[in-house]
């Protein structure tokens, strides 16, 4: 048709009528062209918007996460100053001693600060997002990024340097037993001292008192991922969820 | 249609409804194309700018925190010096090191107070370099660094990353050297949260060798990362310098 349209116009030379049908070629292509752009844009909106909705999922699991390690750790400071406070009367009267060998078995564990960082790395290093995301949001997601990057190298750390002490089970005033509950995972420890002998032991007193020192920095940077997880759900305008603090069975 | 109007035009032999036919047909999409690019080159040259921007900020913020880590590290550098001084007036700061900056000529006075009854948690404190690639490091793995122009600069920023992420891992190094002064500490009973003045560690240097070793190291440790803090806060400052007239010269 357009075809036919042209040769009649050139024809009876009505070079602006020519001019008209080149016209519409060339803006029925750019047409087509802005229409794919427009998809194509909505497209990474909507996968910018699935990533924030990630990020903000994280952000809310981080802080669940730092949540639930001060309850474990604060759990344990109390269990070695339990533990610290039957040591100092040093009597194994009124079950003193199966309250001690109750309260030393989640002690064996090294509560970590495992947090995530996958969606806030997505985010700010895929050049999908460039286009959606605004300055202050990169700007902040970055801050946060950076926080909690800091805060996973010191835990490592402290991990890292918690595997370099000695552990409980190794000393050899504890053997190891299959009586009890050992669902956790490790064997129950039994005294193979008397109770009054285990509360002068240095490498026990040694013991609890790393885990004391752990607690207290894990606890530190936790309660920093915790504000910097509140602050960034503020920030992408999300209340943070108030999760009830689990309950902790040692 | 278009076959069905050229194949009618070549039956009637009509060369020059044909001709014409093609040729409204191919220069209508080579404007259109050619358009297109011209749209494209100029999108292109908006996400240039959004990212030198965005270089620009995460490099700011990479100058941010170099400082305050410069900072860091003359404070415990000082305090260590405090200690060995007092225990031996004729100490000498190692001359294979650069005579470390006088803290005045820092951004603003440093204030560690909240340290300064925290000794042992001072001395066992070490700054770990976090750094701020995320824009370079989406340029280069969306395979998108062609989009900055200036290839002076993308050399320089690649080396001025490639540099930084050498000191991060040298400073996680150097890092690892704490432990031993930390298992000193608790295997004596001294905590993180314990107050301990200067004064307090001068006695304790004076009584046990082996704590006043570990001061030296904590000295030592203090003293490399300020130097090398100060080569990777000048390399980001004069990259991102490079960086702001880039954007200044775009504008």
């Amino acid at each position: 048709m357009i075809l036919r349209r042209v040769t009649g116009h050139v024809k009876a030379q009505n070079w602006f009528a020519v001019g008209i049908d080149f016209l519409i070629v060339v803006a029925g292509i750019l047409i087509a062209f802005q229409i794919t752009n427009w998809a194509a844009a909505r497209q990474d909106n909507l996968i910018y918007q699935q990533a924030r909705v990630r990020v903000i999922e994280e952000a809310n699991a981080n802080l669940q996460l730092s949540q639930d390690a001060i309850t474990r750790l604060s759990e344990q400071q109390e269990l070695v100053l339990g533990i610290v406070r039957g040591f100092e009367t040093c009597c194994a009267d009124g079950g003193a001693e199966e309250r001690f060998i109750r309260a030393l078995q989640p002690l064996r564990f090294i509560v970590s600060l495992e947090l995530r960082q996958e969606a806030i790395n997505q985010m700010l290093r895929s050049d999908a997002f460039l286009d959606n995301i605004t300055p202050e949001d990169r700007t902040m997601l970055s801050l946060y990024a950076r926080r909690i990057d800091r805060i996973a190298n010191n835990s490592r750390f402290s991990d890292d340097f918690q595997l370099t002490r000695k552990q409980v089970h190794d000393n050899p005033i504890f053997k190891r037993t299959l009586a009890g509950d050992f669902t956790g995972g490790l064997l129950q420890l039994a005294l193979t001292v008397s109770y009054e002998e285990a509360c002068q032991d240095d490498a026990l007193n040694q013991f609890l008192f790393d885990r004391l020192e752990n607690a207290i920095y894990i606890v530190g940077q936790a309660r920093g991922l915790e504000q910097a997880s509140r602050e960034v759900l503020i920030s992408l305008g999300e209340s943070p969820s108030d999760a009830p603090e689990p309950e902790y069975t040692p | 249609m278009i076959l069905r109007r050229v194949t009618e035009h070549v039956k009637a032999q009509n060369w020059f409804a044909v001709g014409l036919d093609f040729l409204i047909v191919v220069v209508g999409i080579l404007l259109a194309f050619q358009i297109t690019e011209w749209s494209a080159e100029r999108q292109q040259r908006i996400a240039e700018g959004r990212y030198l921007t965005e270089l620009a900020r995460d490099l700011q913020a990479d100058v941010d925190e170099l400082r305050g880590g410069w900072e860091q590290a003359w404070w415990r550098l000082t305090t260590a010096e405090s200690i060995l001084r007092a225990l031996d007036p004729d100490f000498e700061s190692p001359s294979f090191f650069p005579a470390p900056a006088p803290a005045d000529t820092l951004n603003g006075a440093i204030d560690r107070s909240e340290y300064s009854e925290y000794m042992f948690a001072a001395l066992t404190t070490t700054f770990i370099l976090i750094g701020t690639d995320y824009t370079f490091d989406e340029l280069v793995q969306s395979g998108n660094l062609g989009v900055l122009s200036n290839r002076a600069l993308v050399t320089r920023l690649a080396a001025y990353y490639g540099r930084h992420n050498r000191k991060r891992i040298e400073f996680e190094i150097a890092r690892e050297q704490v432990g031993p002064l930390l298992a000193y500490l608790r295997d004596n009973g001294f905590g993180m949260a314990d107050r301990a003045t200067v004064d307090d560690l001068i006695r304790l240097a004076n009584s046990d060798p082996r704590f006043l070793g570990f001061v030296k190291l904590a000295y030592f440790l203090a003293f490399w990362q300020h130097t090398q803090l100060k080569l990777v806060l000048a390399d980001a400052e004069a990259t991102l310098l490079a960086l702001e007239r880039e954007i200044e010269d775009r504008s």
